[in-house]
């Protein structure tokens, strides 16, 4: 049975420790009436311990980038759902492996969606969506931890807003990062989230780059990698898993995420089941360390929405 | 029980596949356990293509209850 929560108590008693935090989620229950709303209960009365520090630590760097952060959440949600509804509908993902050009054009290349709402919108929903800051924790506990804190190099491919690099970049002092996307909106946007929010420029670079064509690195030569809710957006996801394989040395770490049964705007790889998604990991040359399943009806029990969310620590199989 | 209460009515069956159902304008998400975002959002699908019209992200976000989704199919369907 789940317990009853009184939210403005709630946030009253967060608001001296986690001020933005507080103010920001505040303003989402005043806007939102259904949207999130029992996804965001399940987080408070679930994940508070973890919830709080994290929104106010995303919520921040948000604000630190002069942003909106419950317009940019609403719109990407509603954007997620209106492709998800019809995916439920139809059984179909809004594009196929034959047209990655057209979402490059409607998506990653269009302002009007990625600077709108697209980049922020999804960093804001490893606050907002329980299915992500679950998924947040597992790169904490499971990913972070494996990263040695010696001298490293390290290399993001699709990072879009950058929130994974500032992890590391802030975490390890020592270790300099890479960073490849094909959109020049992610890029900007990448950029300014890690300058504005204290990471020094000397410590990271971010470049356009596209993970469909062969990784322009040398083989075995980054201690970790991030790749993250890529998959499901290219039409040769094996492909660049293998690359990713190749760049790493023996004893380095990757970060994996994807989605199953899950359309977006931008989803054209249709994944069925976690063993689809495990099978394409081990045929990449790549050996499971850790990994995390998250069905969306952990969060919402009556939920007839079949997403299931997954996450992978890795190391190279050589 | 007004034309737009009647249809709103049968949406809400067809849309949460409960044929009992009765609609009152003071009904709210917390009235219908299977009303969550997704159920929303198929909810305001069914709406825009029962009455042939399209609601904002603010509306969509922000409705309240029945009356209120009622007030605003009323408002777009008379101008
Ligand atoms: C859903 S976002 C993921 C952002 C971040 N990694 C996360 O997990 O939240 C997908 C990102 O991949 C980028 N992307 C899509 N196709 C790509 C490709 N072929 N090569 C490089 N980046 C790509 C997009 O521009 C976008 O920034």
């Amino acid at each position: 049975m789940s317990k009853e929560i009184n939210i403005p108590e709630i946030i009253e008693s967060k608001r001296d420790q986690y001020p933005v935090a507080a103010a920001t989620v505040e303003r989402f229950f005043n806007e939102s009436i259904v949207l999130l709303r029992k996804q965001m209960e399940f987080s408070l009365r679930e994940r508070g311990d973890y919830f709080w520090p994290l929104a106010e630590k995303i919520l921040t760097i948000d604000q630190n980038l002069g942003g909106d952060p419950i317009k940019a959440l609403l719109e990407y949600t509603l954007a997620f759902l209106r492709e998800q509804a019809s995916f439920m509908k139809t059984g179909n993902y809004r594009y196929d492996t034959d047209s990655f050009n057209d979402a490059f054009a409607e998506v990653y290349d269009n302002p009007d969606v990625m600077e709108n709402f697209y980049l922020e919108g999804l960093l804001v929903t490893h606050v907002f969506w329980p299915i992500h800051l679950d998924m947040h924790r597992f790169f904490e506990d499971h990913f972070l931890s494996a990263i040695t804190t010696e001298k490293s190099i390290g290399a993001e491919f699709g990072f879009g807003h950058g929130l994974y690099l500032y992890e590391i970049l802030k975490k390890f002092p020592d270790t300099y990062a890479l960073g490849f996307d094909i959109s020049k909106y992610s890029l900007s946007y990448a950029q300014r989230l890690l300058e504005k929010n204290g990471i020094a420029k000397d410590r990271f670079s971010l470049d356009l780059g596209d993970v469909r064509q062969p990784l322009a690195l040398e083989s075995n030569s980054l201690d970790w990698c991030v790749f993250a809710e890529v998959l499901e957006h290219i039409p040769n996801p094996k492909e660049a898993l293998t690359e990713i394989s190749r760049c790493l040395n023996p004893n380095g770490h990757v970060f994996i995420t994807t989605a199953i049964n899950s359309n977006a705007l931008d989803h054209l790889w249709h994944f069925n089941n976690m063993d689809e998604v495990t099978d394409m990991l081990s045929s990449a040359n790549l050996q499971i360390v850790s990994s995390v399943e998250l069905p969306l009806s952990n969060y919402d029990s009556k939920t007839k929405d079949p997403t299931i969310d997954c996450a992978f620590v890795c190391t190279p199989t050589k | 029980m007004t034309d737009i209460t009647q249809s709103l009515q049968d949406v809400f069956r067809e849309v949460f596949d409960d044929e009992e159902i009765v609609i009152t304008d003071d009904m709210t998400s917390e009235n219908i356990e299977e009303w969550d975002s997704m159920m929303h959002i198929n909810l305001i699908f069914a709406c825009e293509q029962k009455f042939g019209l399209k609601f904002a992200l603010a509306e969509i976000a922000s409705l309240r209850n029945v009356g209120e989704l009622k007030a605003i199919i009323t408002s777009k369907s008379t101008t």
